[in-house]
């Protein structure tokens, strides 16, 4: 397992992606890029990632129904997730939360910084989550 | 004084009138006397006074006699019953008596007027009740029916019985539940004596119907319910236009957002990142300017459509060389067909008239059905943009081969703020603004755009101006 925090970018605008995976990849982390719900589950269904930073909405399958899927079943279940959106009032941000598990739904326009205030969190919680599975093999 | 002149007062005027006529001729007799010797003069000046004063007498009194007959024949001919007909004329003349006469006559025709008004409302009132309150119930856009307490039919209006699909006779003496629509429950509006309001929603094979029912007790003077008003208004109309307002803030928001954040994010990297080369920072900056231009674009449309929809969207036409307007609005939309891996073709004639068009919004309506078609087409499919061109019109179409439009929803495509209900549409951005300014624009400039479309196959959308556009 690689020591860089794993990141899968699921952003149809490509333009967007682009400027996120510069500012993750220039933090030193490993990101990858889907342009589609569908292609990104593949990915999470082949990988490990340990941050999922997708768009709301995508063609192929939403941010939603694609975190749905990835918390279901795919090998990145315990992967922290960032939901991007668009959208306005109509979202319904804690039932999302509660529901998907998420780590934050942020709203566009956003930060660049803020996502990489998110990775950084995540690798915090990736190693704790490492250190707790190491101090159980020690104990069994 | 007698108002009218008797035979007897008509003779004393014309001896009085006689006499004042021999009074001045005989004057003039006896000055002529007195200005002349000659014999023959005094004869003929004599002669030609007493003729004249004898004609006038017998002239111009016995007009005013004969007005002053017609009067007294009119007079003698007033109806002795009361609702006999009695049509007086008026007179020439301008004596008092004559004067005062027709005055009178103009009041008689003013009463006969206000009598016939009178017998017809006494008509309406008396004769016609049942069947213009009716006609006035009728006319109701929204469905009225009265009942009894036990809400058994009474009457109803036309609008009511053809909510309820129903013929209006065939309803009265149907119990109310029976009648309505299935989805409407009468219990909600038990138990209570007050004015109540509903709202139903129902949706039947993709036909979505929104009704709202109010009911209004008639209470007798103890406050015991003696009967019920009910009040059926379909609502669909305006619930779809709420809708699609909801849709069109969700749509609007979403794309003013997109490039908002592009912006701020490629500004920001380029204010806080320091590992970027020239190279880089060149290519930020140009994102940040077309993302720029991309929300500039979009505000636009939203003005043009708000334009639009005040009646007021203008041109400004010039000459253009066409060849030129399609090569620059084809490298815009270009990038956009790349990223998509596009087979994307353009087919031109080798000479293209110049045309006095918009440029602007041609430039736009065309990126906009280029957009659509990169939009809807998955990648690697094609796009072409295929324009001809005979003496009096130029046609500019493009066909793709993307998800295609029902033949349901293509009657509504260009339709304001329309997003289509397929799936695969839902996660594609899109204000539904797009092909109604389209077809405005051409329709502005004189020509139109249609469309022919088959589901999973693709679509094409002509776009047609005649040469004399805008001119």
């Amino acid at each position: 397992m690689s020591s860089k925090l794993q990141i899968l970018v699921a952003e149809d605008n490509r333009v967007l992606a682009d400027v996120i995976q510069f500012n993750l990849e220039d933090e030193g982390f490993d990101v990858t890029v889907a342009h589609d719900g569908l292609k990104a589950l593949n990915l999470t269904r082949k990988h490990t990632y340990d941050l999922i930073i997708c768009d709301y909405q995508m063609p192929g399958l939403s941010g939603e129904e694609l975190l749905r899927e990835v918390r279901a079943e795919s090998m990145s279940q315990n992967a922290v997730c960032v939901l991007c959106s668009a959208k306005g009032y109509e979202l319904d941000v804690e039932s999302l939360t509660n529901e998907l598990q998420l780590m934050q739904v942020v709203l566009k326009p956003f930060s660049p910084n803020q996502l990489v205030e998110f990775a950084y969190d995540a690798q915090a919680i990736t190693a704790a989550r490492s250190q707790s599975c190491s101090d159980e093999a020690v104990k069994i | 004084m007698a108002l009218f002149p008797t035979s007897e007062s008509v003779s004393r005027q014309i001896a009085f009138n006689f006499s004042i006529v021999l009074f001045v001729a005989f004057g003039v007799v006896i000055g002529t006397f007195y200005l002349t010797d000659s014999v023959l003069v005094q004869a003929v000046v004599a002669s030609i006074t007493l003729l004249s004063s004898i004609c006038l007498c017998y002239v111009a009194l016995p007009a005013s006699l004969k007005h002053h007959q017609l009067i007294r024949n009119q007079l003698s001919a007033f109806p002795v019953q009361e609702d006999a007909v009695w049509n007086p004329e008026p007179v020439s003349g301008s004596t008092p008596t004559e004067l005062g006469w027709n005055r009178l006559v103009e009041t008689a025709q003013c009463w006969r007027l206000l009598s016939q008004m009178e017998q017809r409302l006494d008509q309406a009132l008396l004769g016609g009740t049942a069947n213009s309150f009716s006609g006035v119930l009728n006319a109701l856009s929204e469905g009225l029916a009265v009942t009894d307490r036990d809400h058994e039919i009474l009457s109803v209006n036309c609008a009511f019985a053809s909510i309820c699909d129903r013929d209006p006779d065939e309803l009265v003496g149907l119990a109310l539940d029976e009648v309505l629509p299935a989805f409407i429950d009468l219990s909600d509006f038990h138990g209570s004596t007050r004015p109540m309001m509903e709202d139903y929603e129902h949706q039947d094979e993709g036909r979505q119907q929104f009704l709202q029912l109010c009911r209004r007790p008639q209470l007798s003077s103890d406050g015991e319910i003696e009967g019920l008003v009910w009040l059926l208004r379909d609502v669909t109309q305006q619930h779809l236009a709420e809708e699609a307002r909801e849709q069109f803030v969700a749509a609007a928001t979403h794309e003013l957002r997109t490039p908002l954040a592009s912006i701020r994010a490629y500004a920001e990297t380029l204010a806080t990142r320091e590992n970027i080369n020239r190279e880089q920072q060149k290519r930020f900056f140009n994102t940040i300017q077309s993302e720029a231009s991309r929300l500039g674009r979009f505000i636009d449309d939203l003005l043009d459509v708000s334009r639009m929809q005040a009646g007021s969207l203008s041109l400004d036409c010039h000459e253009t060389d066409l060849s030129r307007l399609i090569n620059e609005t084809v490298e815009k939309i270009r990038p956009t067909m790349d990223a998509k891996q596009l087979d994307f073709r353009v087919e031109l004639p080798a000479k293209l008239p110049t045309i006095i068009v918009d440029k602007g919004k041609i430039s736009a309506a065309l990126v906009n059905l280029l957009g659509n078609a990169a939009k809807y087409t998955p990648d690697s499919g094609r796009v072409s943009l295929r324009v001809s061109c005979s003496a009096q019109r130029i046609e500019l179409a493009v066909t793709d081969t993307g998800i295609g439009i029902s033949e349901a929803e293509l009657p509504s495509i260009f339709g304001r703020f329309f997003r289509s209900e397929d799936e695969r549409v839902r996660d594609i951005s899109g204000s539904g603004l797009g092909l109604t300014f389209t077809q405005e624009v051409a329709r502005l400039h004189g020509g139109d755009v249609k469309v022919e479309s088959e589901l999973h196959k693709g679509s094409t959308f002509c776009l047609t101006l005649p040469i004399s556009a805008g001119g």
